[in-house]
């Protein structure tokens, strides 16, 4: 294909070039930064999160009445919510997937440079292992003569620990977990790793930090009046929204009290990701429409384009150049259009792909993506081309012989 | 003669029914984004408290200790300590009024549980609090001076008293605080604020439910919500203060309390000077060990701050981007338009029109065009913003109300104006050079071959 009459014809139409490669490329800038954005908010929705979340509800129970005795509404609690029909497990615990941003840095000696690794703590009852169902993989199962459970204040914590798949890994690699002791502080009370439990995700500090499952189960309850334990509760596959009510009304039977939370976990899990997940919703249905009316413009005008040529490509059928010639013409020349525009807009993209991960603290950039990005553009504006360009193929060379 | 004009721009605009539609979906779309975000981000930064922005003062003081790190900004100053406030507050100063806020909330309830108890924020203030910054009230009024003394009375939200008591008069009537009794004094109408500055907590959307005097918040514990700006020592146990060691705290040199004051025809100067020497004497019992940093600012100049740096700009500067577009690709549509009527215009020139005609029926036409896409675009934001509603619900996690949330998408007719004025001034913009495509075309260069 010759690119020197093209280029020519370019020169001559200069307003129309410029105007059109300006708004290749804004849509081009426009475009991916917001998918961009989109992709890394979809990689942390991705991530797996090692629970049924969908059956299993959370409740936050708070009294107001601190004349009530905690210690008994809570065990009055555990046998109504047990009694219910459709419930399976319930678990006391100081932290809840998707939200556990409690991060502890702990040790594995009690030296002066011991180096810590950083992991949630799930302070809960034992059954937390039933309610979350996590697998055990390595040693034993945390028992009831692990637990403590305590509202005096007079106990201690303790002792024996399970952690995660994850940290056991990142902090024992190949070496089995199971006998290895752990300091929760320097200078603090150690505990003993009795197993290893599949991963659970445990919130956002962590996510960022590229540490979702690190986490660590001490089976101990140290509540007081001020320090209330929230409520885990499994229910039956499918059941989980029709529940919440009826849990939420036996939680209220108890007289001073207050239910803050009473959500399902899956709703924990979207908020998650809010902040940064509207925004890229907004952003992504913004690129669609702006896509869609630069293709749309680049179809008018191609089209005015073909009635303006008309006689132009009648002679050049004449002339012999076959129909496929005439659009590869036009396709060739957007093709040159759509180019020069993108890499302005992947200029304009990388400027403001740099400020924002600043900002975020995240990095955004993706070449891969940029490089699908351009393709696809190439592509619907191909099209968009295609369309009104076949007409222009079917101009008859006879046309030449008019007047006009 | 201008009719003729008018009617031949219409023809035109109908003949290519698919390039005009095309040309009028990218005007449309593209103003209708642009309102949608521009009306977010002008709700968004409106000057709260109307008439007395001006005069309401937030008084802040550097009584950190000698190490701490310099401030540059008001926004990064501690808040006043509760001997501060309470000093400053009895003190003789030059003065209207003189206010301070806590930040808390607390668990609302009937002693017959017939609603279900609720838990929800509130502020903790003095009388003058209500004289300072007008909340408009449905039923009542704020407590009496004497009652800052922490008497039993609290100031309800209008949510708070549609749901407590369904919406009626409900002064004088009693609730439980915490699962302690207090008698309501007043109910306040809708109070939507575009920033909440008066506790320094920069909600957007979030209002308080209930007010109650802030000596009886401290007597009776109630939760103090706020960030505690302490010396370095103090900063690890700070946490505590919350509901805990209010004897402590209260000695402390832990900032936590928001002070206002309401200086008459906006000068602050004579009021910093009594601050400054009130410091200069606080200063022999070993405090303020810093050199001397104040801010005294109103509220127009703190929202002056806020916008500029925590506005929606790159959200309107997107949506400027995306009109950009559209009004480029609408350039090219138009030039393909007019230039098709070459052949027409030359006849008309031939025929003895002069250029000023010509380009009177384009102007009509593409006004025309500024108009209709004017409408639609109005139409688009419309929607666009109820979008946007929704789109804040979701992502508060319905957290926020709706109500509340509802006033930073509401379009008004000023900017409904501005769009008409937007839309047809741009559709001209773009027109200039098409038009002056046409005109400049020689006479004779299309009669040639006819």
């Amino acid at each position: 294909m010759e690119i020197r009459p093209i280029l020519l014809s370019l020169k001559q139409n200069k307003f129309m070039t410029i105007v059109t490669v300006l708004q290749v490329s804004l849509t081009m800038a426009v475009l991916s930064s917001a998918i961009l954005t989109t992709l890394v908010t979809l990689r942390a929705w991705n991530m797996p999160s090692g629970i049924h979340h969908n059956n299993i509800i959370r409740i936050n129970a708070e009294f107001y009445d601190d004349t009530q005795d905690l210690g008994a509404a809570m065990q009055r609690d555990l046998q109504r919510i047990k009694a219910l029909p459709g419930v399976q497990d319930v678990a006391r615990t100081y932290a809840v997937p998707f939200t556990a941003e409690d991060v502890v840095e702990l040790y594995q000696t009690n030296e002066e440079n011991a180096q810590p690794m950083q992991t949630a703590v799930f302070e809960a009852e034992t059954s937390l292992l039933d309610v979350l169902q996590l697998k055990l993989l390595d040693g034993r199962r945390l028992s009831s003569a692990d637990e403590v459970i305590d509202g005096t204040g007079a106990s201690q914590g303790a002792a024996s620990v399970m952690v995660s798949e994850a940290l056991a890994k990142a902090l024992f690699n190949e070496q089995s977990a199971v006998g290895k002791t752990l300091w929760l502080s320097k200078g603090g009370d150690p505990v003993q790793v009795v197993g290893v439990y599949s991963n659970v995700m445990t919130g956002e500090r962590l996510n960022g930090r590229g540490m979702s499952y690190h986490s660590l189960i001490r089976p101990q309850l140290l509540w007081s009046q001020e320090n209330e334990p929230e409520y885990l509760i499994r229910v039956e596959e499918g059941r989980g929204a029709a529940m919440i009510e009826e849990l939420v009304s036996l939680f209220y039977q108890e007289q001073g009290r207050y239910v803050g939370a009473s959500e399902l976990l899956t709703r924990v899990q979207k908020r998650m990701y809010d902040g940064r997940g509207s925004r890229a919703l907004i952003n992504l249905v913004i690129s669609a429409v702006l896509m869609l009316i630069t293709a749309v413009g680049i179809a008018g005008l191609t089209s005015f384009q073909v009635n303006q040529r008309r006689k132009q490509i009648g002679t050049r059928r004449a002339l012999g150049a076959r129909k496929s010639d005439i659009i590869r013409y036009f396709l060739t020349e957007n093709t040159l259009i759509t180019w020069f525009g993108c890499l302005l807009g992947a200029l304009v993209t990388l400027f403001l792909i740099f400020d924002l991960s600043k900002r975020d603290e995240e990095n955004y950039l993706n070449m891969g993506a940029i490089g699908l990005i351009i393709l696809s553009m190439w592509v619907i504006n191909a099209i968009a081309t295609w369309l009104p360009a076949r007409k222009a193929a079917k101009i008859s060379p006879a046309i030449v012989t008019r007047g006009n | 003669m201008f009719a003729y004009n008018f009617s031949l721009a219409l023809r035109s605009l109908k003949e290519r029914p698919a390039l005009t539609l095309l040309m009028l979906l990218a005007m449309s779309v593209g103003l209708g984004l642009f309102v949608t975000f521009y009306t977010f981000a002008k709700n968004g930064s409106d000057i709260p408290h109307g008439d007395k922005a001006s005069t309401l003062y937030l008084v802040q003081m550097d009584n950190r200790e000698l190490s701490a790190d310099k401030i540059d900004r008001a926004i990064d100053m501690p808040d006043t300590t509760y001997r501060d406030a309470v000093n400053l507050y009895n003190l003789d100063m030059p003065a209207i009024h003189q206010t301070y806020v806590m930040r808390t909330w607390a668990t609302l309830s009937f002693a017959d549980n017939e609603v279900r108890p609720m838990q929800t924020r509130g502020a903790a203030t003095t009388a003058d609090f209500f004289t300072m910054f007008e909340p408009p009230f449905l039923y009542g009024s704020g407590w009496q001076l004497a009652a800052d003394s922490g008497d039993s009375q609290v100031v309800l939200g209008k949510t708070m008293n549609d749901k407590l008591f369904g919406g009626i008069n409900s002064v004088g009537k009693r609730l439980l605080l915490n699962n302690k009794p207090v008698t309501v004094v007043g109910v306040l109408d809708t109070w939507h604020l575009s920033w909440r500055l008066y506790d320094r907590g920069y909600y957007q959307g979030y209002p308080h439910d209930f007010f109650v005097p802030v000596q009886y918040a401290l007597n009776h514990n109630l939760t103090r919500d706020t960030r505690f700006d302490c010396w370095e020592a103090d900063q690890p146990q700070s946490s505590r203060f919350t509901n805990q060691d209010l004897d402590i705290l209260r000695a402390s040199e832990c900032g936590w309390l928001a002070f206002w004051a309401e200086l008459p025809e906006a000068d602050p100067a004579q009021y910093q000077e009594k601050l400054h020497s009130y410091i200069n004497e606080q200063k022999a019992y070993g405090r303020f060990p810093r050199e001397l940093q104040t801010y005294v600012l109103n509220i127009v100049e703190q929202m002056d701050f806020l916008n500029a740096n925590y506005g929606e700009q790159s959200s309107v500067i997107m949506a400027l981007l995306f009109y950009t577009v559209c009004l480029l690709n609408a350039i090219g549509i138009l030039l393909a338009k007019f230039i098709r009527r070459s052949k027409e215009v030359s006849v008309r020139r031939a025929l003895g029109a002069r250029k000023s005609a010509i380009i009177l029926q384009h102007t009509l036409e593409v006004m025309m065009l500024g108009l209709v896409s004017a409408v639609f675009g109005l139409l688009i934001a419309v929607l666009g913003l109820k979008a946007m509603v929704q789109i804040r619900l979701w992502a508060s996690d319905y957290n926020a109300r709706l109500e509340d949330v509802m006033p930073y998408f509401q379009l008004d007719w000023g900017l409904a104006l501005q769009a008409f004025a937007i839309s047809v001034l741009c559709a001209l913009l773009i027109s200039i050079y098409p038009i002056w495509r046409l005109c400049s075309q020689p006479v004779a260069g299309y009669l040639k071959s006819q």
